[in-house]
């Protein structure tokens, strides 16, 4: 996996380098938009790391450039600027995700996962605690023995994973398994997370509920 | 503006109806003065001739016999109170119908009558007098006439009334007038006015200048030049401010990554709590730098990002409690969220409106201790689209001391024993978002008379 870091501020972009390394990607750098864009010309990204204010080209032109040249790699957006118009734009132009500064190491390590996964059209497997869910077989794995599931709850599960430590909605939630053609009410969903909670009591990880929010998969809090 | 305006205008007022005023007390008192010289000229003129006719007919009766003289004059005297006499040269009296005066000493000049006022019986009479020379051998007489002046009075006043109720009607004309006409003067400034009146406080854009009267393009010239520099000068703050949170928003980032970096090393433990304090203390302010960010969005001076859009309140609520579910559950703070899954719309730009619901869920979540309850909900105030949609953040904390409400949305303000780290601007955005926005924020008890309850109510009449 190859990993293109534009970013010009020394210490940030020492530390990104330095993460991305340790998670086992190969990771070039670049501090300004044009030897951004010329790397990405001489090789082929899996996934760039791109700062929005960045000197001689801006990370939205850099952005656009990229994709007008059919450069496909996954763009994940690092910016300084919160506001909603920027956000906007950089997916309008081809981004995939974005992370407001300062983030978390974790947080960032996480959606490179992601991504990547997303780029690769599938994802080999999905760990939390001690589920183990297996993107391309769909099927979750506790201890390496699989859970019995049914389908619709193996695609609540899928969804909540995908989101882990976020709120997730009913709604988002019924679009997953709307999919299917089939009608699914507010109280079938409620029905499948409580099978759910059941059989994932082993493995470590808790549904939350959040009054008329939606649900959150995470770690169970004495799980350390 | 508008007082300069009437300034303005009674200044115009007073300099055109004081002249006017004056003129009309001036012509009034002169043409009164001069018709009552002419009215009592003439009234005089006619009681000379009475007594020439008297003279004569004196004479007539002398020659004709004493019998005749007796009667001679009823037939005058007894109409209109026409009083007479006449006396001899010595001032006896020779026949009289009334008690008048006797001539005084400078009266007894040849051929010139003099006239003057005199009192009959306590009623003012015009007495003419004058000596009737007898051509022949006859003796000179004195003959006097008079008449009460209560006539010529009369004549006086309805002159008075004749010359006063034109000039009159001619001045209530003429103000009248001359109102209409500054009235209409003044339109195009009033007509200005208005215009700058009506505007949001956020347009700079420039005033038209192709309406307003000559004299007052030069000044809207000037102050659409001001407008020009003030909107230079709001920009420039507004890119400083999105330049200066991304400068310092960059070395923060940098400075979180490398401790948590450090912090993966095997480390003594005193080495790993000052990693993970810096790692705080850096998130802290760039959360403090946010916030700062989002005061300058807000602050009635800035300008904002994008016009007023129709925003869902419902998603809008849901999406920012959700962004705090994780606060929330790592403080075992039960979160939620009640009311209508989507449908309650408000006119709001999203910027303004994202700031202030945050700031009120964030600060919800942050003093509300473990076990608590947190509850953001949405509605309206009764059934049906046009009413009013309001947003409640309620929570059972430890609650806001009455007298300290309306302190804590000013700028830095922290309640006194608040153990939670805080910049004290969180609820300043919230009140400056909901001026921008036109909203009223409410603080008040929760429920059982725990807690704070916030309570946004937007303007109404937004339906879906």
């Amino acid at each position: 996996m190859r990993v293109l870091i534009v970013e010009d501020d020394p210490l940030l972009q020492d530390s990104l380098v330095r993460a991305m390394r340790a998670a086992g990607y190969a990771a070039d750098q670049a501090t300004d938009g044009e030897s951004a864009l010329r790397l990405m010309g001489e090789g082929c990204f899996d996934l760039v790391l791109l700062d929005l204010g960045l000197p001689r080209l801006d990370g939205l032109a850099v952005l656009s450039r990229m994709r007008a040249h059919g450069c496909r790699s996954a763009v994940l957006i690092l910016t300084a600027r919160d506001g909603v118009e920027d956000r906007v734009r950089g997916l309008d132009l081809g981004a995939d995700d974005y992370l407001v500064k300062p983030f978390s190491l974790a947080e960032l390590e996480a959606r490179v996962r992601a991504l990547l996964r997303r780029g690769q059209g599938s994802g080999p497997m999905i760990a939390c605690a001690g589920l183990h869910y297996d993107t391309v077989g769909r099927r979750a794995l506790v201890g390496g023995t699989a859970l019995d599931l049914s389908s619709r709850e193996l695609s609540v599960l899928e969804t909540l994973l995908l989101r882990v430590g976020k709120v997730v909605s009913k709604e988002q939630l019924i679009e997953s398994l709307c999919s299917r053609n089939e009608e699914v009410s507010l109280n079938a969903i409620e029905v499948y997370v409580h099978r759910l909670r059941k059989k994932l009591e082993p493995a470590g990880v808790a549904i939350r509920t959040l009054r008329g929010l939606g649900y959150l998969l995470d770690k169970r809090p004495d799980q350390a | 503006m508008r007082e300069e305006a009437l300034f303005l205008r009674h200044h115009l007022v007073n300099w055109l109806f004081t002249p006017l005023y004056l003129l009309f007390l001036f012509s009034t008192i002169t043409g009164y003065i001069a018709a009552s010289k002419l009215s009592n000229e003439s009234f005089d003129l006619v009681l000379i001739e009475r007594a020439n006719l008297l003279t004569e007919r004196y004479d007539q009766a002398k020659s004709s016999g004493a019998g005749a003289l007796a009667s001679m004059d009823l037939g005058i005297a007894e109409r209109e109170h026409f009083h007479f006499a006449l006396f001899d040269l010595q001032g006896r009296v020779l026949v009289a119908n009334a008690p008048l005066p006797r001539p005084r000493p400078q009266d007894i000049v040849r051929g010139v009558p003099t006239r003057r006022d005199a009192y009959l019986e306590g009623v003012k009479i015009r007495l003419v007098t004058l000596r009737h020379s007898v051509s022949r051998k006859g003796i000179d007489y004195m003959v006097q006439v008079a008449e009460p002046v209560d006539a010529r009075q009369a004549l006086g006043r309805s002159i008075l009334g004749n010359i006063v109720v034109p000039q009159f009607m001619f001045i209530v004309i003429a103000g009248f007038a001359v109102w209409i006409g500054l009235n209409h003067g003044f339109e195009p400034l009033e007509r200005l006015r208005r215009q700058v009146a009506a505007r949001r406080q956020d347009d700079l854009s420039p005033l038209d200048e192709s309406q307003a009267p000559g004299e007052v393009q030069p000044f809207i010239r000037e102050i659409n030049r001001l407008l020009e520099r003030l909107k230079m000068a709001m920009e420039s703050q507004r890119q400083f401010v999105a330049n200066a949170a991304h400068q310092l928003r960059t070395p923060f980032a940098g400075l979180v990554s490398q401790a948590e970096l450090a912090n993966r090393e095997d480390l003594p433990p005193a080495t790993r709590d000052a990693l993970q304090g810096i790692c705080q203390g850096a998130k802290r302010c760039a959360r403090l730098v946010n916030q700062l960010l989002a005061l300058a969005r807000n602050a009635p001076e800035a300008r904002p990002e994008g016009g007023p859009e129709r925003i869902d309140l419902c998603l809008l609520a849901r999406d920012s409690a959700a962004q705090w579910a994780g606060e929330a559950l790592k403080k075992d703070v039960d979160l939620g969220y009640e009311g209508p899954a989507t449908g309650i719309a408000v006119e709001a730009q999203e910027s303004v409106l994202t700031d202030l619901v945050d700031n009120l869920v964030d600060n919800a979540v942050r003093y509300t201790p473990a076990g608590g309850h947190v509850t953001v909900s949405v509605g309206r105030d009764r059934a049906g689209d046009g009413a009013a949609p309001w947003l409640r953040v309620e929570d059972d904390g430890p609650g806001i001391p009455p007298e300290m409400r309306e302190k804590v949305f000013q700028r830095f303000f922290r309640l006194a024993g608040s153990a939670q780290p805080g910049s004290g601007l969180g609820l300043a955005i919230v009140r400056e978002a909901a001026e921008r926005l036109g909203a009223r924020v409410e603080v008040g008890d929760g429920a059982a008379g725990r807690g704070t309850v916030f309570v946004v109510r937007f303007p109404g009449a937004v339906s879906q």
